[in-house]
Order: structure tokens, then sequence, then C-alpha cells
């Protein structure tokens, strides 16, 4: 079809429509504090509905769009990070959890745990050290399929595939000064064959936008330890009160992924002193960030 | 001053017609001009056009919605200046760039631009009101992207987004209508 035609069509558009196209809604009141975050904010919309995929730092996110297949068929997917993750061989995990491997197909199982160092020795390996975190106060129960009235805020999930063990996850709800840390690792092992189908639809590498939330890459943060973490910005305009903010850091080390989220988390707090700067939310991220503790790689 | 006011104004032949419509509409018909022409004293010009072709139209034209007949009054007389003038805004050019690369080809080709135009018009009538405003903003009115989506207090992202999801959708219903391949 021709330019021409279609700008000669336009014109016969029923009047009622184009009227009421002049009505629409007002543009959005942004606060003045945002700006600092204005050009991270850009250069992400200036990448975003185009499916780039940019190369930051340790990880790559996909930012999805339009013309990316991920879009037009999951098109709540804000963006897909992609984790340099190793596929750590069945017999570096603890006797239990390989033979579950052999046992379990298609299902994703989960554990409850109290710390993370009991996770660890379930697992057979250590997966997150973060002293900040050790620190921390509990955060917010993770709810699970199957927990039959347990209450936990350290959760572990394999994720089965038909041929056995594929993945892992773990995670965990924290609470420091008001803001909620949610801090999680991935760990492919070598049975892991198509991710997205292995991973059970609880990938932490998709991170998916609901209605009036927007994401925006920040900045990629290095941390004292070398750490070259990804993070990005969501904002939400849902609630119709007031826009809340919400980070998100991903960075990988040594063939395992790692996310930390921090935003803010009402308790004890009055819609008046509810501490929602994002400068704040992000220095606690930060924060966090700076308390991993690795070891070297094997 | 209602649009029905305005034509009641016409339709008396009064003087203060044009005035009225002036006071009520020149800055929207002035956008959608300066839209098209991208050249202020062109969008004067084209403005001068369009009061006298109102005039002239109503009676015996009594428009059911002023404010969009109006509008359309203005775009294509802006087209028809920019076609003399031989000048090719960008935004507007791109944006139709845009829409017909997607619709591709097939009988609409040979179609009219009233039939096409009734049409498009079909279709966007069974749109959510949110995604039709920003089609029209985007290809009626010939915002970019990025004014589009600040309208509709969307990011730019969900914007393009939905402009591409709405191209998709009439290229489906032209293709059902049988007039795309």
């Amino acid at each position: 079809m021709k330019q021409e035609q279609i700008m000669d069509a336009m014109n016969y558009i029923d009047p009622a429509l184009v009227e009421a196209a002049d009505c629409c809604g007002p543009e959005v009141r942004r606060k003045k504090w945002r700006k600092p975050v204005l050009i991270a904010a850009c250069l992400c919309l200036a990448l975003a509905g185009t499916a780039l995929a940019a190369e930051l730092a340790g990880v790559r996110i996909s930012w999805t769009g339009p013309d990316s297949e991920e879009w037009l068929k999951e098109n709540d997917v804000a963006y897909t990070v992609e984790n340099r993750l190793a596929y750590f061989p069945l017999d570096s995990f603890s006797a239990e959890i390989t033979t579950l491997s052999s046992e379990v197909q298609n299902k994703t199982v989960s554990w409850p745990f109290v710390s993370w160092d009991e996770l660890e020795e379930y697992l057979g390996r250590n997966v997150l050290d973060n002293t900040v975190l050790d620190e921390a106060a509990r955060g917010p129960d993770i709810t699970f399929q199957g927990s039959r009235g347990k209450r936990t805020n350290i959760l572990l999930m394999a994720h089965f595939n038909d041929q056995g063990l594929a993945c892992i996850t773990a995670n965990s709800n924290h609470l420091i000064d008001g803001i909620q840390i949610g801090a999680g690792v991935q760990l492919y092992t070598e049975l892991m064959q198509t991710p997205v189908e292995a991973r059970g639809g609880q990938d932490p590498g998709i991170v998916t936008a609901n209605e009036g939330e927007e994401f925006s890459f920040a900045e990629v943060y290095t941390t004292p330890n070398g750490v070259e973490a990804t993070i990005t910005q969501k904002t939400d305009a849902s609630s119709g009160i007031r826009e809340t903010y919400a980070y998100y850091a991903h960075f990988n080390v040594n063939g395992v992924g790692f996310y930390v989220t921090a935003e803010c988390y009402p308790v004890d707090y009055t819609p008046e002193t509810l501490p929602d700067d994002p400068a704040y939310t992000l220095s606690v991220l930060k924060e966090v960030l700076d308390g991993f503790v690795f070891e070297p790689a094997a | 001053m209602t649009g029905q006011e305005l034509t009641d104004l016409y339709f008396a032949r009064s003087e203060q017609a044009v005035e009225a419509t002036q006071a009520a509409y020149g800055a929207y018909c002035r956008a959608i001009a300066l839209g098209i022409l991208g050249c202020e004293e062109d969008a004067e010009e084209c403005l001068s056009d369009v009061w006298l072709r109102v005039w002239n139209a109503i009676p015996p034209e009594r428009p059911e919605h002023f404010k969009g007949w109006l509008a359309a009054v203005t775009r294509n007389q802006a087209l028809t200046l920019r076609r003399k003038r031989a000048r090719q805004p960008q935004t507007v050019d791109d944006a139709a760039l845009e829409l017909a690369v997607d619709l591709g080809g097939g009988p609409a080709e040979d179609l009219e631009g009233k039939e096409l135009g009734r049409l498009i018009s079909q279709f966007l009538a069974g749109q959510p009101e949110a995604n039709r405003n920003l089609f029209l903003r985007r290809y009626w009115y010939g915002d970019t992207v990025e004014e589009a989506a600040r309208r509709a207090g969307w990011s730019v992202g969900r914007a393009k987004s939905g402009l591409h999801r709405m191209r998709k959708k009439l290229r489906d219903y032209l293709i059902k209508e049988d007039y795309l391949l």
C-alpha cells in the first residue's frame, strides 16, 4: 500500500473518532527528583520496543519489544536477563538432590528453609553469602506451591525436566530500614536443555511487568569486590495515588546467576513517612550488593 | 461555544461564525496544519483557506461532530498545500509509511481513499479507546511516537508496542474483509 493512499484514507476517518482522539489522557506528571535517572531512562526508552539486546556488564539484558518473538508470546515480559550460567554436574550437589534427579521428571519442587546456611547444606554447595543480609530482618513470607501452611522467607526450588534436575533457584526476603530486599540465585545443571520450559515459568531471568508498571535501565554498579551488577528501575503507577519504585540488580559470578530486588515496604510506616524515595531504595540495594562475598572460582 | 452552536451561526450566516470558530478551535487546527506543513507561514495560509472552506461548506453541510469534521477539513487543506509546496514533513510521512509498509499489498491498493477510510473507521470503532486514540494521534494527527505516548500517559516502549499491535490487527481485519492478501 502506498503512503499517499494511507494519507488520503486517513482524511475519511470518522470525525467522531478523530475528535475523541484529541481528548485522550493527560501527560504523565513527573516528579522533580526523577531527573537524575532521566538520562538512563532515555537510553532505555531508545532501546525499548525494538527488541534490542544490550551487553551491559556481566549480564545481557534483552528489552522486549513489538518485534521480538518474546513480546508476541508474552507481552507482559518487560525484559529477559541472559546470564552466562555454567552447567554444573549433578554430582556437584548433595546426594539427596542427585537421587531426586533420577526420580522426578517435569515438575517443580519447593522446600522452605530458615536460613541460607540450612539451604546450602541441603543443596550440597555454597550459593549465597552476604554480610548485609545476614544482619537484615526477616522479610515477608514467600508463598509457594504445596506449602501446607508452612511459612518461610527462604525458598529453594528445583525444576525438573524430562531428564531430571535441570535448574535450581533459591530466593529470600529481607527487610532493611523499610526497604524489602529480595535476593536470589539461579543455577543450571548439566541436564538443562531448553531453558524456558525447564525452568517451570519461574525464571528470575524473565522479568514481567504488570499493568501500570514500567521498567527502564538505571545503571551498571560495580561493587568494591569487582562485581558488575546491571540495575533496572521499575516504576509502578497502578495504584493511581502515587508512583512507587523498585530496583532490580542482575549479575553473575562463577557461572551462578544472582538477582537482588529492592522496594519500599510499608510496614510500620504511614503514607507520609513511607521511605519511597528512589534514591534511598537504590542506596539500600547497593549496600546489599556490597555485602556479597564470593569464593574464588574452582 | 459548542459545535452545534457554531454550526447554527454558519447557518444564520452570522459574521461571528468564523471568529468564534477560530476562538474555539484555532489552536487545534493550527497544530494539525503545522504537523503536516512544518512551517508557521504555510500553516497560516492553510488556516485562511480552512475558514473560507468551512464558511462555504456550512450550509448545506451540518456536521454531526463539528470538531472532528473541522479537523478533517484542516488536514485535507494542509495536505493539498503540502503537495503544492512539495514539502515533506518527516513525522507525517514516517507515520504513513509505517502503516503502509505493515499493511502490505492486495485489493485494498485499488480502494478509493474514502472506502479505505471507512474500513479503517470501522476497525477503529471496535478497538479499546486508549489504543484507538494512540493510533489516531500517530497516523491521523501525525504525532511522533514520543508525543503520542506522552499524551496517552504511556511509556514510549508501550506506545510502540501498542501501535505495532494495532497495525497488525488492522492488517488482519483488512485480510478478513478480503481487502488484503
